[in-house]
């Protein structure tokens, strides 16, 4: 059955669920010492001793985060709970969010295992947008361990690009266990603008044809809408419509419940990206560009459109030409929202930080490329008031690292995700 | 020449370009020799495409006349080099060509039978504009055949800068050979389809080459390209290049290299770490890389590791770095994770600068800052090896190929 959310905003039902810490939240004031109720003392930990990196703030040097709860409830100098459960210490390191991979297929494509290695594509047709991500995804996947001990916290796993519907992407956290355990939202729909990599000849099989297929499932999909929307006002009478469980799910896509990841790459990503923002206006879809190879040429367009870009994989296929890295530099210029991606397995997790030094050394400043690592893919997802900076209310998803942020030589030596370590550099314990 | 710098940088100050004739000096700088100790405050003087002078600034005296550029706060390194590439030699469409089209023609190997070894890379090399490369600081690349044949042809050393063909150095710098997954793979249909398939045709074309114009009666043997290829390895005048990555091919890369005494390096190495005292024994060296990978479609690839090169360097095997790349991956960033994971700086420096021209056979003329060698210079504002590492300027054979514009 259909549900139609006004608001599909999971990061603001977050929040609501921490209004019992904002009271906490509203005493912490720099300079004086923290207090919380005894409840919520059995879990506190303070880490003390931190460069934060808040990444929506500047950095604070010699600073303490307080967490409770698997949330940040404090940040700042001088803090202090009075008797936290743990301290972390971390002797003058650098703290940051956990990164967020903005588009990877780990799990689903395993390029070795000849079975696996197009896991990531149902090819029986070319809408396939009742498929989802989550259904198809291997835990043992190496990559998932690759992104985790290269301090990645957040993944969205997404299907295709092979068609131009590829389904249903999905983000989790990669905390270990099951997918479903892993689980932190809806990723969008995945489209795919570029000429579908059928194994036989099919319709659609021009790039003209994938707009086309695209644009008449959208409108059968607003048909769909329309028959339950009368069947619902007219207080159910007679018959209901069949479900059609692939204009449900472009329903949802049309009601902007989820968001649209499009693939634009390869020679003709500048086409297909103006592809997807025609696309985009024409349906009122709440979409952002996959890939964006070649951004640079369109970059003025795609600026002006306000579609987010996730480029990549940065490493090690992208950094093909040098004019590529300019796009992200210059969109973030032009007050662009940039991600990085690494396309696992086309790339790996362990090298998605290093891609953002790449980035910094073409020009781009290191609080746009820390920002591409966290706060903007988040929000790709609508999970900006949830993970990918260190604030009050948000998830305890952080990061330790040896050294500067971006610079190649710093290790990251710890993870948690919700205030749980997930991986030490110096134990070798790694939850995945 | 200054032809090429102008496309590469689209807006050139042709008064800027030096050149080859002028005397140029870098004053002030902390020159990595390579080669020789560290100079915290030195400078190089070049004419001519050379080298004519390096040292402590307070003990070179620059001659009168000489364009003097001001170094202090930077750093100078030879230029890097990369070895083992194929940039110019493949086109752009290999992400496509992987997933999508099973066999697209390339440049870059002999598609049509497997032993290739009269074929001369060079022939099919032409330099791609708009490359990060030279900009990055690396002058310098081995360009290799593909994996592809069994026996590929010949390797060159070229500079980035130059005509055409950029500025060969060596155009036979060594010979191609493959082992493992990649040959039975290409030539499943003809052969090899095994692993000791490949080896077999590989002994087999090297042992026939030295029987090839042994003193016999009657006319003098008929010219043969491929055999002058195999006749210099096996007069150990070039080394064979060996693409090798599990450790069973490794070995037996250098079971031939005794078998047949001719000198062997090992290409690409994935698994070299597993067998690092062995190829320290043989005193074989390892063009390692590249590292900065994602998952592979060859299960020989999975032993890759960051820190191979570290534990070569430490078992005493001679190591160089590469990207294997036709231009995205940065031989730099190889260099820069080496360092991450364990390799000393100074080693890692080495492993694009004199230790690979070593390996390439080119150390006379390129690899370090000293008197009589190429003036391939690059001028750092930074660690090369560190994120905020740049090229402010970079000079191939005495000429200032790029230059950071003012921002």
């Amino acid at each position: 059955m259909l549900r139609f959310r006004s608001n599909g905003d999971p990061a603001k039902s977050g929040i609501s669920r921490l209004a019992g810490w904002t009271g906490a939240v509203l005493i912490m004031i720099p300079g004086r010492p923290f207090v919380a109720s005894a409840s919520a003392m059995q879990d506190t930990i303070a880490v003390i001793n931190a460069r934060l990196y808040p990444i929506t703030s500047p950095v604070i040097q010699n600073g303490t985060m307080i967490l409770a709860g698997g949330k940040i409830v404090a940040i700042g100098r001088g803090l202090g709970a009075p008797a936290p459960a743990r301290v972390i210490d971390a002797g003058g390191r650098v703290v940051m969010p956990g990164l967020v991979e903005s588009h990877s297929h780990v799990g689903l494509r395993q390029l070795w295992r000849p079975a696996a290695r197009m896991e990531s594509n149902e090819l029986s047709e070319a809408i396939n947008a009742g498929v989802s991500a989550l259904d198809g995804i291997d835990v043992t996947d190496a990559g998932f361990r690759q992104a985790l001990q290269a301090g990645v916290t957040t993944v969205n796993v997404t299907p295709g690009s092979r068609t131009p519907n590829g389904g249903q992407a999905v983000v989790l956290k990669l905390r270990g266990g099951s997918a479903e355990r892993m689980y932190l939202a809806h990723g969008g729909m995945k489209l795919a603008f570029r000429l579908p990599g059928w194994n036989r000849v099919a319709y659609p099989s021009s790039r003209m044809a994938v707009v086309g297929v695209i644009r008449e499932q959208l409108i059968a999909a607003q048909e769909y809408l329309t028959r339950w929307r009368s069947y619902e006002t007219n207080g159910r009478q007679g018959p209901a419509p069949r479900r059609d469980l692939k204009l449900e799910a472009l329903g949802k896509v049309l009601t902007r419940e989820w968001v649209v990841g499009a693939h634009a790459s390869y020679d003709h990503g500048p086409l297909e990206m103006l592809n997807a923002i025609r696309i985009a206006k024409e349906f009122q879809l709440d979409l952002f560009i996959h890939h964006g190879r070649h951004l640079v040429d369109v970059v003025d367009e795609v600026a002006a459109s306000g579609v987010p870009v996730s480029f990549g994989p940065v490493l090690p296929l992208f950094g093909r030409e040098s004019r590529d890295l300019q796009g992200p530099v210059r969109l973030a210029q032009l007050g662009g929202k940039v991600s990085f991606h690494t396309d696992s397995p086309d790339g790996s997790g362990a090298h998605l930080r290093m891609g953002a030094a790449l980035f910094v050394r073409a020009g781009m400043s290191e609080a746009d490329a820390l920002r591409a690592l966290t706060i903007n893919p988040a929000s790709l997802f609508r999970l900006q008031g949830r993970i990918g900076s260190l604030e009050p209310g948000k998830d305890a998803d952080f990061i330790i690292l040896s050294g500067e942020p971006l610079e190649i030589e710093s290790f990251v030596d710890q993870v948690f995700i919700e205030g749980v370590e997930v991986f030490n550099r110096a134990t070798g314990r790694s939850v995945l | 020449m200054r032809a090429i710098a102008a496309a590469l940088l689209c807006a050139w100050p042709a008064a800027e370009a030096s050149s080859q004739e002028r005397t140029v000096a870098i004053r002030g700088a902390e020159i990595r020799t390579i080669s020789g100790a560290v100079i915290p405050h030195g400078v190089v003087i070049w004419r001519g495409g050379k080298i004519v002078g390096v040292g402590a600034a307070d003990r070179v005296t620059i001659p009168t006349g000489a364009d003097v550029l001001d170094g202090a706060g930077l750093l100078v390194t030879p230029g890097f080099i990369d070895a083992r590439a194929t940039l110019g030699v493949t086109t752009s469409g290999v992400i496509d060509a992987r997933t999508i089209v099973a066999a697209a023609p390339t440049d870059g190997w002999e598609a049509s039978r497997p032993l290739v070894p009269g074929l001369r890379i060079i022939e099919s090399f032409q330099l791609p504009r708009g490359h990060e490369w030279l900009r990055e600081g690396v002058t310098t690349i081995y360009v290799t055949p593909g994996p592809e044949n069994p026996l590929g042809g010949l390797g060159a050393v070229v500079k980035l800068a130059g005509s055409v063909n950029g500025t060969i150095v060596r155009e036979d710098a060594g010979l191609s050979a493959s082992l493992g997954e990649v040959p039975r793979a290409a030539f499943a249909a003809q052969g090899p389809t095994s692993r000791m398939g490949e080896v077999f045709r590989i002994r087999e074309a090297l042992v026939q080459a030295g029987e090839h114009g042994v003193s016999r009666a009657g006319p003098a043997p008929v010219r043969d390209l491929g055999v002058e290829g195999l006749t210099a390895v096996l007069e150990r005048r070039i080394p064979l290049r060996v693409h090798a990555n599990a450790a069973a091919d490794i070995l037996t890369a250098l079971r031939l290299g005794r078998e047949l005494n001719i000198r062997v390096v090992i290409d690409v190495g994935a698994a070299a770490h597993t067998v690092a005292a062995e190829l320290a024994a043989a005193g074989t060296p390892v063009v390692v890389g590249p590292t900065i990978v994602g998952g592979s479609t060859r299960q020989e690839l999975e032993q890759q590791r960051p820190d191979n090169a570290a534990i070569l360097h430490r078992a005493g095997v001679k190591v160089a770095l590469a990207t294997d790349d036709a231009g995205g991956r940065s031989v730099v960033l190889e260099a820069a994770l080496a360092r991450a994971h364990g390799l000393p700086e100074e080693a890692a420096l080495r492993a694009i600068t004199l230790d690979a021209a070593e390996i390439l056979g080119v150390a006379d003329r390129l690899g370090s800052i000293e008197v009589g060698k190429d003036a391939d210079l690059v001028l750092w504002k930074g660690n090369p090896l560190s994120t905020w590492g740049r090229t402010e300027m970079v000079v191939v054979g005495g000429v200032t190929v790029f230059r950071r514009e003012a921002r």
